[in-house]
């Protein structure tokens, strides 16, 4: 049954997802127990997943039973494996979190809100898993449609944001499917393994250095990379508080993740870093959208849209890992990845426990709450250790492997782009803690009441999860260094 | 023969041209009926295009779906911007249909220049017959259970995407429904022209949906085209005035509208239960199988395009999720 686990993956979220319309109908409170339900049972099965490629190596499963490239293939490999434990224990939380801080006139319509979420969660998987390009591109579809129809659901201002983010998402997915059919045309052939293996043979083809680059920007749009990031401040600010978390944690990094595979697996190590000077590129976009991110993130009042282009700057120092061309680099990004995955999910948590509970939206009015908000304050200053990227958070070793390999690299504007967007995810923290402590309004004639248990946990799992990323940094980095490396870096 | 190649020469280049025209006319089009009208005709000259590409499949989706029932969808949607719009300011500018603020806009402008100019340039790189998998599938094709390639690609060498695409439509009804509100049906009695001709076109286009379903077996048709015309029925019907009877609205609406999907999860479970693969056919049984699941796929994208040409979710005294 292991060499099925994947497919289990995928179908449970999706069953579940399909059929709630159906069997929630009469019943639509069940729609968030099943969710929990069924995305508990994916953070066990991803485990046993992850279990089952250590100790046996990568999975390949074919869909449909057709050998590749007729049929499609997903691949179950070492680092797919660990970043979807990671993703459906976040999509977990977020479902856990959903509960007191959906909007309240939902109604009905409650069920598509699980259903929706679900289908993201499992697009993600088919993000992760997939080896196929087209295969891919369904998946993106997938994952942003839902987004785009999640973002939606708190009417108003969001309905604008969503719209567009559809129209901005519909782009870049159309310019990712003709670079599809370009190296298509070119390879005639869509399963990834078998591109990495035609194409040293058509590095002189104009078509295929058009179609990765239309591949690139799609994706680049997707990912909200600098410039292409202007849907993405307003839609995750306007989104329902209970769906920030979802999307900021997951739904740009998987756009990345897709990027990652075609850089280093359909493409391969030597040819980026001696044929085609791609890495460079992704380097130097990388270190743009580090610090312009980050520039703009000072710039903000409300809070959560400064978490949402402290989420843009990330996904900058993430590329420059990545676009290192070295182990130590690669290794760093990923390791990256993971940890901003966390604490974009911690961050809108922290945003949404502050509007549902507190009312609190700028960070004028951070300074009302305050000292009486222990698990609010608490889960912020670990937060912010992890975003500046102190020790022993997991945010410092993943900076530290990315200076690492950038040194290694002698690329010191990389290195230099990390240290700056550093600081000035310091200033706006410092921004931040300044509102809080200042007090400017005493506030206290508001009776604030204990916060729901699902705040606390999901801000306490959060916090807990970013010290144990830097306390166990050292076996996860070993362990991506052995089992997470591309072929041939 | 000289003249027949000819002649092809002057249609494809008028049909390139007459694209190009109608697509600049869509853009700045100040009136929105109009550009509309104007996008139906350029997806009717797109599937043209297609059938001279040697693309009939492409070419029916083109029709039924591209022209057809997107422009059916955007005429709904402009008709409900006409009634709210009366409620608010801007209404002052789309009340007579005209859209005035539509000054030139640089960067979306410039980024479409880019993005033409790396196409025009890269395009001609292109090898001019590219083979692509159609060996691969030729090969395989008898042991596909159907004998039209696009048939065997779409539901079973590659039947796991197509499970995806019935995740997006069923999606985008979702999506819509989740930001729409609900509304009680109400029936209303259509002219007699309509009238007529609902009754006249209806059961036909059930007909053709049925034949095309059948025939996608072995000649271009299938699922997605049978549900196209299917969907196209309903839109004629929703039109007309007739609207769902309040008991089916509910449970039923919703079984129909999964149908598609579930079959298909449902099959990939049976196929994995019984030792093979996601969706692996057994070889014996493919044929009768993929029309099973073409038929349920039918089914369930017709309902969905007419749900959401409708928009609104139907309820009846309580409303439905």
């Amino acid at each position: 049954m292991s060499h099925q686990l994947p497919a289990i993956l995928f179908l449970l979220p999706l069953f579940a997802a399909i059929s709630m319309p159906v069997v929630c109908l009469k019943h639509r409170h069940w729609s968030q127990p099943i969710s929990v339900a069924i995305l508990a049972a994916m953070v066990l099965v991803s485990i046993l997943n992850l279990y089952n490629v250590l100790h046996h190596g990568e999975v390949r499963y074919v869909f449909s039973g057709w050998a590749t490239p007729l049929g499609i293939e997903w691949v179950a490999d070492g680092l797919a494996s660990v970043i979807l434990v990671l993703f459906s224990a976040l999509g977990l939380l977020g479902v856990v979190f959903t509960g007191p801080t959906s909007p309240k006139d939902l109604g009905g319509r409650i069920v598509h809100y699980y259903t929706l979420i679900l289908l993201l969660v499992s697009s993600l998987t088919g993000i992760v898993f997939a080896g196929d390009l087209f295969n891919l591109f369904v998946f993106l579809e997938v994952a942003a449609i839902s987004s785009y129809a999640l973002i939606g659901v708190a009417g108003g201002r969001a309905l604008f944001a969503a719209y567009r983010y559809l129209i901005l998402g519909t782009l870049g997915a159309s310019l990712y499917l003709l670079g599809v059919s370009y190296l298509y045309a070119v390879s005639g052939t869509l399963n990834m393994a078998d591109i990495a293996e035609k194409l040293p043979f058509l590095l002189h083809s104009k078509a295929l250095v058009g179609g990765l680059l239309f591949m690139f920007i799609g994706l680049g749009i997707k990912m909200a990379l600098v410039p292409f990031h202007a849907w993405l401040p307003e839609a995750y600010t306007y989104a329902p508080e209970s769906i920030s978390p979802i999307l900021a944690s997951l739904v740009t990094k998987v756009a990345l993740l897709a990027w990652v595979r075609i850089i280093y697996w359909v493409l391969n190590a030597s040819i980026v870093i001696n044929d085609i000077p791609i890495l460079l590129l992704v380097a130097v976009v990388g270190a743009l959208a580090a610090v312009i991110g980050a520039s703009l993130a000072l710039a903000q009042q409300n809070i959560k849209m400064m978490f949402a282009y402290g989420g843009i700057s990330h996904i900058g120092i993430i590329l420059i890992g990545i676009g290192q061309g070295n182990p130590t680099g690669f290794v760093g990004g990923v390791f990256y990845l993971l940890n901003d995955a966390v604490m974009q999910a911690g961050l809108f948590f922290l945003a949404g426990v502050a509007f549902c509970h507190y009312g609190v939206r700028t960070i004028d009015d951070m300074g009302r709450v305050g000292k009486q908000a222990p698990w609010l304050t608490g889960a912020l200053i670990i937060l912010a250790l992890g975003m500046i990227g102190l020790p022993p958070t997991g945010g410092f070793f993943g900076k530290w492997y990315i200076i690492l390999g950038a040194l290694e690299a002698d690329n010191y504007v990389s290195a230099a782009a990390v240290v700056l967007s550093t600081l000035l995810t310091l200033a706006y923290f410092v921004k931040l803690f300044e509102a809080i402590f200042r007090q400017t309004s005493t506030g206290s004639d508001v009776p604030l009441g204990t916060i729901p248990l699902s705040f606390k946990l999901t801000l306490g799992v959060t916090s807990a999860a970013i010290m144990i990323l830097g306390l166990f940094s050292s076996p996860i980095i070993q362990l991506l260094l052995s089992h997470a490396l591309p072929p041939g870096l | 023969m000289e003249a027949l190649t000819l002649l092809h020469w002057t249609f494809d280049i008028l049909l390139g041209l007459g694209l190009l025209w109608l697509g600049w006319r869509v853009l700045t089009s100040p009136d929105l009926f109009n550009a509309i009208v104007l996008f139906v005709a350029f997806g009717l000259l797109m599937a043209l295009a297609w059938v001279r590409l040697d693309a009939p499949d492409i070419a029916l989706a083109e029709a039924a779906i591209g022209a057809g029932l997107t422009g059916a969808l955007l005429l709904a949607a402009f008709a409900k911007l006409r009634t709210v719009e009366k409620n608010h300011d801007i209404a002052g500018q789309l009340e007579k249909g005209k859209l005035e603020n539509r000054s030139f806009q640089w960067w979306p402008a410039t980024f479409l220049l880019v993005v033409a100019a790396g196409l025009g340039h890269t395009v001609l790189s292109l090898p001019h017959y590219a083979t692509g998998l159609s060996a691969e599938v030729s090969a395989n094709l008898k042991s596909s259970g159907v004998s039209n390639p696009v048939t065997a690609v779409l539901l079973n060498f590659r039947g796991y995407d197509t499970l995806l695409e019935m995740v997006v439509l069923l999606l985008a009804l979702l999506g819509v429904w989740s930001i729409s509100g609900s509304a009680l049906p109400r029936e209303a009695a259509p002219g007699p022209i309509l009238d007529t001709l609902s009754r006249l076109l209806t059961p036909v286009l059930i007909l053709v949906a049925a034949y095309l379903l059948w025939v996608g077996a072995h000649a271009p048709g299938g699922a997605f085209q049978a549900g196209a015309v299917l969907g196209a029925a309903g839109v004629l019907l929703l039109l007309s005035g007739w609207r769902l009877s309040s008991h089916l609205a509910g449970l039923p609406l919703r079984i129909i509208l999964v149908a598609g999907p579930v079959a298909f999860v449902a099959m990939a479970v049976f196929t994995m239960l019984t030792g093979g693969q996601f969706l692996e056919y057994p070889r014996a049984e493919a044929g009768t199988l993929i029309l099973f699941l073409e038929t349920a796929a039918t089914l369930s994208i017709g309902t969905t395009l007419a749900a959401l040409f409708l928009g609104e979710r139907p309820k009846n005294k309580r409303e439905y999720p």
